[in-house]
Order: C-alpha cells, then structure tokens, then sequence
C-alpha cells in the first residue's frame, strides 16, 4: 500500500512538474534549506479572523476530527488521524499547553482575536531549533501570536462586538503599542455570556425538546510583549488568564418530568505565564531557551435533581512549571544538529483524589537535518522519563522514540515527502488515580505513524492559483490505555490492552481567481480513515472514527462585500468498536455562511469598520457529533469590528 | 431482587402440560436471530433479559428469546413502542414479573415502567427518584432508592417506595440506609441491603420493614457494602457483599474483605457466613442459591467459579472452577438466573460493559446449549410462564 502511495506520488511529480514547465530550472533547488522540512496545513489571519474560535478555525484543516459536545459552553478536542486527542500537542507560540490530569485541551478557549497563524504538523514538526516536547508530540497544533502590524504609526488595535441568537453577546478589544524601536506589547480582552438554550429532536424520535443549562459566562485576558522580527535574537513573553462558569447539560436520555434536566456546574480558573527567548551565539551555533508556570483550577459541582442539598463538589488544582533549553549547530551548509532538554513538573491537588500526584519529566531530543540537492531529511530520537511521586508511593516510566522525515522538491511548486515517527503518551493522572479506578504499572501508550504526501502549487496562471496535496498514511497505535472492569466487576482498572490500526488518505484541492474588483474561490477536502480496534476479533472502526468525511469553501469577495459558504460532511460513525447497528450514529451535513462588508478608511474615528453575519448549520440539521450531545440548530452571530 | 418470590410466581404459573397451544401475540411478528436449535418450550414461552445500557447512555433495551423458535429479538420493547421517546430510557437497573407485568426500574432516568409481558408495550410508568431494585409481595411493588445521594450526600439516607399495583401511583415511602440495593420480602417484613454506594460510607447493615404499617422496624448489622438480596423457600434472607478494599503503597488496589454471601433468619434477626463463597452474581434456585464470583479475589488472581449452596440443612455448598467448562471464555459475569423446570442456567457477559453483551444457556453440567447477542451489559433475566 505505501509503495503503492509512493509510486502515485512519484508519478504526480513527474506529471504535475511537466505541467509547470514554464519554471526556470535554476529556481529548482540549491543546497540550502528552505524552512520547515514538515510540511504543515495552516490557517492564515485573515481566514482566522472569519472563524469562530479556534476549533471552528481548524475544522479548514483535513484528517482531524473535532469533537464538539454542542454549545457555546460545549467542550471541543481535536483528534489528529485517529490516534486520540491525547497524542495531539496543542502549542501556543511554540510551548505545549499541559494538562497532566487529562491530556485534554479545550479548544473553545482559546480567542482568536490576536492569533496570527494555526498551523496543523502531521507526525513530526521539524523546525530547526525546537524543544524535545515539540519533537515528542504524535501530532501538534501550532497556534502562533505573531508581531503586530503597525503600518506607518505605533498603535493598532481592534474592539469587536458580537450578538446573536441563542442568547450569545461578546466583547473583545486588543491593542498593541510600539514599545522603543524593537519591542512591541499587545493586550487582549474579551467577554462571553451565552444562554445556549437551544431546541433539538433527540436521534430517531420526531420530538422537539429544549437543552438547558449549557449557558457559559467566561473573561480572558492576555498580554504578549515581544521584539519585532527581523531581529537577530528574537524574544516573546506572556500570560494569559481566563475564567469561566457553565452549565454541563450532560448527555440527553430519558428522564422523569419531574427531574427533566442536569444542574450540574462547572468552573474554571486558568492562568499562565511563558516565555521564549532565541539568539544565535556565534556563526554556526544558535541557542533557544523557554519556560512556562501554570495553574489551572477546576471545580465540578454535581447538583442532585432530586435533592437539592445533596451537592458533590469535585475540586481540581493542577498546576506545573517547564523550562527547555535547546541549541542548534550548523557544522555545514548541509547539515544541522540540534539537541534540546525539556524538564516538566506537575502537580495535581483534588479533593476527590486519595493523593496529590506530583510528576517530574524530562526530556531529552537529538536531531540531524541533511539538505542534498532537491532533498532535505531529518533524523531524530526523544528519550523521555516520568517519575510520578504519591503518598508514599513511586512509579517511574520512560520511552525512547525515533523520527525520521524526508522532502523531495523536484520543482520549485512541488514537495513529495514522507515520515515515519514513534511517539507516546504517557498514563494522564486521570489514567493513574482517580478513585473508581484505581492502578496497575500503567506504560506508555505507543503510536507508531508512517505518512507520505504530496504538495503542489501554488501555482498561478493570470488571475488563477491552484493549490493540491494528497497524503497516506498507516498507524498503529500499540499499549493503548482503557478502562477495564477487573475480575471483581465492582472494581475497574486500567490496563495497556488496546490496539488500533489506521489506514488515511486525505485530499486537498484549492482554486481562486482575482482580478481588481473580483476576487472568488473555493477549496474541497476529502478524508478517508479506516481506523479498525485490532485488540479483539469481532471489532472494527473505532468510536466516532467516521470512514469518509469531507469539508469544502465557496467564497466570493466583489468591493469590500464578502461571502463565504462552507460545508461539513461526515459519514455515519459508530460509538463502539463492534459496529452493531445499535451503535450506529448517522450522518451529518451542515453548512455555515458569512456575509460580511469591510468600510476602508476613517470611519468615526476607526481605521475600517467590518460589519458581518454569521449563519450556522444553515439548512438547521439535527446532529450529534457526540452520542447524547445535539448540536445547536440554524443560528445566527452578528458582529462589528472596528481596526484602529 | 425478590428472587424467592419471582421463582414461586413462576412454577405456580407454569402447567405441567407442555403441549398446550401458544396464545397469539402482537410480538409474533418480531422476528430476531435463531440462536436456539431444538429448544422445547417447556414450562416457559419466552425469556426476557434486560440490558443496563451504559450510564447516561439511554441505551438499556429490552430483548427475549422465544423459547417455540429459538428466536432471540433485540430491542423487543423500542419495536413494539416505536412512539415511546428515547424508548425504555437510562440505564435498566431491576426487573420483575407478576402477574404477566414486567416491572423495570430505570435508574438513570427515574422511573418504574410497567410493560405487558405477552407483547411488551407500555401499560405505565411511575416516576421514582433514582430506583435501583424491585420486590412486590402481590399488593405492591416495593423500590429501592438512593433518594438523590448519588455521587454528593454521603451520609444521606436511602428510602424505599410503594407503588400501588392498581393505580400505578407512589402510595407511601420509609427512610432505610445509605444507597439501598437489594430487596426481599419474608415473612410480612422487606429487607433492604443498604450498600453505601460510591462513597467511603460506613454502611453495614440490613434495614428491616414492616409492610403493614410500612415503617422501618431496625437494622440487622451484617458486613460493610451489602448488595443483593435473595429470599428462599423457607423465608431466609440471602445477602451479598461488594466487599471491600484499599490503595496499597504502589497504588494497587488490593481486597480487605471479600465479595461475601449471609444468610440471615428472620426468626432471630442474626445472620450466618457461608465461608468460601464470592459473589459477583447471585440467584435463587430451586433448592439452592447460584453465585459466581472471583475464588482468588483476596489474593489478588482470578479463578472464576460457580457456587451451588443449599438452602436447607447445613447450607453446604458445590465449588465449581469454570475455567474447564463451557462458560470459560465469558469475560464479565454480570447476571444469572436458573430455569427451575429443567436446571438450565443463564449467564449474561457485560464484555467490556460498553460493546454489546450476550447471553450465554447452559446445562446443568455447563455444556453450553445456546448464546445469542445482546445489548450493552445485559443483567437481569426473567422467565416467562407459559399461559
């Protein structure tokens, strides 16, 4: 199957570069390196800034799956090629977003309001000077704060306000302020409140019934201080905090009129500050050093239905600091060798734990990067060590990992590449202690990934631009952690039983046409992923691993006016790995519109005024991408942005 | 978990005549999976079994198996109720016949539905705050409750409620022990296992009532985590244990006490240990109660076996390792039940509690007869007399 892929590819190359003749040979290649030997999927500013919130940004990227439990105040993870959403790294400006005690990242949090760029690294990201973390992850997800563009004066800023439909308002403002010559400092702000009290049928019935109590009310605040780029060494700085309280309206099933709903509350209080410093130290060795301290507190209130006083309250404080130092060495034009040290702490304190789990990690990485030619490779290997202290216990796991990643340019609008990556995660202390499950000598889960891929364009002809990629790929996921009742059935715990195969292919395809007053476009994306539970005979797709799924973009853009339409399919999936009917969830397509205006110019007093329309699930489709969770019906945002 | 008064329902219900016609049911049409071959109708025309579904998962069903074709038909009670929103509801917890009414106690979704025996649909449903297990003593059906203290309310008392079996209506309630389980009824008198539920409460004990005045009458000290309860021909109360245990230094989890069975007399209140016996599941037989249940549970292996112990004389009980039998390769022992006309035993295997489970006919020598796919942690298993 992988030759196969290759020998596709290969031919793709030949074919694709034949057709782009007109290309000068000497523009072909020269034996440097051209940025990153990975060869991400990224979401832009402008393509930012029309998204929701991060999630909603990511759905343009393909062979990932957002889970979305419904509503502003919904939960959202990604899962990155069926691996699970635990071997998914998600980085804010180049530094991972821990979370011991489950692994999981709420993409609903992060505001897009000052991010420059998303970009989505399958297997590995080879950026030459990176920390071990970033070399461990299966798959990452880069969200990026780039410098802010001043244009001619030392101020830029933007206020935005949002109301729409399911009782949702949002104010958000930032600034960024030239800070000397070099420097620069921006802040953000934002507010959100959302009833999200919304009507669904529940799945297979023809009745209509009301979802409460998933309102949300939350606050953030960021600050990020940085040079301007262009600058030999290169620095950034920030904290971030964010606040918020909800209603977790839980699964929908059947209840007694007299306790129809959940009352169950969740609040929480997130805060961190990072930093990363880079500077080369002479003409051949460069070195980077970052650092991050966290705290990030949960409470669970589980309010009884039935008696108001029987109140359970889950408390979680999580909280850790991290430093990495890493140095990259060019001993010639063709060759890079980078080393880096990564030291983690962690630190779980819950009321519903019997102990306060601490964690020490380390990590170390070693990469080579060799440019030849038209090709570029990287070797590299993470050697990592957890130690977990608690109560009078200690447990100690440790995983070496090997990756390797190959680029072929045989034209200058062509990249063929391929990967091969190790990766873990390790046991979360969700896995370790929590008091139903207890544990045994939890490993490592494993994910081994083989991936090809085949990048064309953009290539331009007059007005027009095309862009294509095709990519393959085989994973195996071994040691994989679940939950298993053990032989007293009372009791559960954890076991490194699971198994999963993955065989992927994903498609890309993207045209546009601009001409002065017109600018129009669209973009297709096709994924195929049979993820099949190898651990038993008798299994298949693994939950919620839809076979085919697909997403595609119109846009259209004539004098400041702006429509944007795009589509979400995915194909019937099951919430368990036998396939029985009985475990069948259907279908979905939506589709989402923009309509929006963008006034240039100086408009009381702004610098541009964008005045847009947001229409969700547009035909109002009955979905649960989550088995119990509905989706919101048709629903609208109006929004006004004012660039100063 | 009436049991005792289940089986004596049943053999009074059941003709010795095995050649009588089949009453014609709406359900004739549902057609399933033929898992039995040569299966004789025998005493009983169909068996029921309830699947739990997972928690919070809305996916407990009802399936039988018609013992005329060996048909085994998932999901009986959503085909025959298809205008039922959300069909039987969260989470399956008891069921119990009487006189041709399945009554099951849907714990997650607060409710007691009453359902036609003969073609399953809906005849009513009563809502009951978190019910758990049944029991009817022919006048009332009788519900355990954790009454709200699910996850919070440690120390909040369980109660017990009374449905009238003519109007469907909650007609009374008593205050019993923390998270209530097991039912039974002997003598006049309900006993109720008070389990303690998913908290570290220290909860012992066997709350007894008088069903006259329907008022609590004490508590019978037994061990720690009671859960199942089993009444036998001659009026004993039979009460399971979850047992017990604790975190050792490496975070393992390791048993202090074992997963016990007692039984208690009524006559004097006191109870007595039968020594040996570890329970996952239990019911009552005829002549004898059935456990299966980890033999090695306390020094930490597995050893899955099948206790057959009296219930006269001297409560001796049969040890049988079902490693070497048929029942071998179930993975998770959830539920059984004995056919008292022929001794055949049911087992249900909950598998990984979130795939679908199966059902699992055994001879009295455990030579598997028959098996036949569930849904998700299938549990309780209730015969059906023929008419």
């Amino acid at each position: 199957m992988l030759s196969g892929g290759v020998i596709i590819s290969a031919f793709l190359s030949v074919s694709l570069c034949n057709a782009a003749d007109t290309l000068k040979s000497s523009e072909i290649s020269s034996a440097r390196f051209k940025g990153n030997i990975s060869m991400p999927q990224t979401v832009l500013k402008e393509d930012i800034a029309r998204s929701g919130d991060v999630a909603d940004a990511i759905r343009r990227f393909s062979g990932l799956q957002i889970r979305d439990y419904g509503g502003a105040g919904g939960l959202r993870t990604v899962n990155v090629r069926s691996l699970g959403s635990a071997h998914t790294g998600v980085f804010i400006d180049g530094i991972q977003v821990m979370n011991a005690q489950n692994m999981q990242v709420d993409l609903g949090r992060f505001s897009t309001d000052m991010l420059s760029e998303i970009s989505l690294h399958n297997g590995q990201k080879t950026d030459f000077l990176q920390s071990a973390s970033e070399y461990a992850a299966g798959s990452s997800l880069y969200l990026e704060h780039g410098a802010p563009d001043f244009g001619s004066g030392s101020f830029a800023g933007s206020a935005t306000l949002k109301g729409g439909t399911l009782a949702t308002g949002e104010v958000s403002a930032h600034g960024s302020f030239k800070a000397g010559k070099t420097a620069y400092i921006s802040s953000g702000l934002g507010f959100l409140r959302s009833g999200s009290r919304y009507r669904f049928k529940p799945r297979g019935y023809d009745t209509t019934m009301v979802r409460r109590n998933g309102d949300i009310t939350s606050g953030r605040m960021e600050i990020i201080a940085g040079n301007m780029p262009g600058r030999i060494s290169e620095w950034k700085v920030s904290a971030y905090a964010y606040g918020s309280e909800r209603g977790l309206p839980g699964p929908v099933y059947k209840r007694a009129d007299e306790w129809p709903m959940s009352s169950d509350r969740q609040m929480d209080r997130n805060l961190y500050i990072q930093g990363r410093w880079k500077r080369p130290v002479s003409e051949r060795v460069s070195v980077m050093v970052s650092g991050k301290a966290w705290r990030d507190r949960l409470r669970y209130t589980d309010i009884s239905e039935i008696a108001a006083t029987d109140t359970a309250v889950y408390d979680y404080d999580n909280s850790g600091i991290y430093f990495s130092a890493a140095v990259l060495f060019k001993p010639a034009s063709w060759l890079r060798l980078s080393a880096a040290a990564d030291y983690r702490y962690s630190h779980l304190v819950s009321n519903r734990l019997q102990t306060s789990p601490r964690r020490h990690e380390s990590l170390e990485s070693f990469s080579a990067a060799f440019v030849f030619g038209n090709f570029d490779a990287s070797l590299s290997a993470v050697a990592a060590r957890m130690r977990d202290i608690f109560g009078n216990g200690e447990a100690v796991r440790s995983a070496v990992t090997p990756s390797a990643v190959l680029r072929f340019r045989p034209c200058r609008k062509m990249v063929v590449g391929g990967f091969a990556k190790e990766s873990f995660r390790m046991p979360t202390f969700n896995d370790i202690y929590y008091v139903t499950t207890g544990v045994k000598a939890l490993r490592p889960e494993r994910a081994r990934q083989v991936g090809i891929s085949a990048a064309y364009g953009p290539f331009t002809d007059g007005p027009w631009d095309t862009e294509a990629a095709v990519e393959g790929y085989y994973n195996l996921v071994t040691d994989k952690i679940i939950a298993v009742p053990t032989a007293n059935q009372f009791r559960w715990t954890m076991y490194n039983i699971g198994r999963v195969r993955i065989l992927g292919a994903d498609l890309r395809a993207s045209v546009s046409y601009s001409s002065e007053d017109i600018s129009s476009g669209g973009c297709l994306r096709y994924s195929f992923q049979k993820a099949r539970d190898i651990s038993a005979p008798g299994k298949g797709q693994i939950p919620y691993i839809p076979l085919h799924s697909g997403s595609g973009e119109l846009f259209f853009e004539f004098r400041g006016w702006r429509a944007d339409l795009s589509a979400q399919l995915t194909g019937e999936r099951f919430t368990a790995s036998s396939n029985l009917p009985q475990f069948r969830l259907g279908s979905w397509f939506t589709m989402d519109l923009r309509l929006a205006k963008e006034l240039k110019g100086s408009i009381l007093g702004t610098d541009g005024i964008v005045i847009a329309m947001d229409i969700r699930n547009l035909t109002g489709k009955n979905y649960e991408i989550v088995r119990g969770y509905p989706m919101p019906g048709c629903n609208a945002v109006f929004s006004v942005k004012a660039e100063f | 978990m009436a049991s005792g008064l289940i089986m004596a329902a049943l053999l009074s219900g059941c003709g010795k005549d095995n050649r009588k016609e089949e009453v014609p049911s709406a359900d004739d049409e549902l057609t399933g999976v033929k898992v039995a071959e040569n299966e004789p109708s025998g005493a009983f025309s169909k068996l029921f079994v309830l699947n739990e579904g997972g928690y919070r998962s809305n996916n407990s069903t009802l399936d039988f198996l018609r013992f005329r074709d060996g048909n085994y038909i998932q999901d009986a009670f959503g085909q025959m109720n298809p205008s039922e929103t959300m069909g039987l509801g969260d989470t399956g917890n008891d069921m119990l016949l009487h006189d041709g009414k399945l009554w099951i106690a849907m714990n997650g979704s607060g409710m007691v539905h009453v359902i036609s025996a003969s073609d399953e649909t809906l005849i009513a449903t009563v809502s009951v705050p978190d019910p758990r297990c049944l029991a009817t003593d022919g006048r009332y059906v009788y519900v355990s409750s954790y009454a709200g203290a699910v996850l919070g309310g440690a120390e909040t008392p369980g109660k017990v409620f009374r449905i009238s079996m003519d109007t469907y209506k909650v007609t009374g309630e008593v205050t019993v022990g923390c998270q209530p389980e097991g039912l039974g009824i002997s003598g006049g008198r309900l006993y109720a296992a008070n389990s303690g539920g998913f908290n570290a409460v220290k909860e012992n004990t066997v709350s007894v009532i008088d069903l006259d005045s329907f008022k609590s009458v004490g508590f019978i000290n037994v061990v720690d985590n009671l859960k199942s309860i089993a009444v036998d021909e001659n009026g004993k109360v039979w009460v399971s244990s979850y047992g017990n245990g604790e975190y050792d230094a490496g975070w393992n989890y390791v048993m202090t006490s074992p997963a016990s069975l007692h039984v208690i007399d009524p006559a004097d209140g006191r109870f007595r240990t039968i020594p040996g016996v570890h329970v996952s599941c239990m019911c009552m037989g005829k002549g004898h109660l059935l456990a299966i249940g980890n033999d090695l549970e306390m020094e930490g292996g597995t050893s899955m076996c099948l206790y057959e112990v009296e219930t006269g004389g001297d409560y001796s009980c049969t040890k049988t390792v079902l490693s070497g039998t048929d029942a071998a390769d179930i993975v998770t022992f959830y539920g059984i039940c004995e056919n008292p006309a022929n001794g055949d035993i049911y087992i249900t295997d909950a598998g990984d509690y979130t795939d679908a489970g199966a059902v699992h006919c055994f001879d009295r020598n455990l030579k598997r007869k028959w098996s036949a796919t569930a849904g998700v942690i299938p549990s309780k298993i209730v015969l059906l007399p023929r008419r």
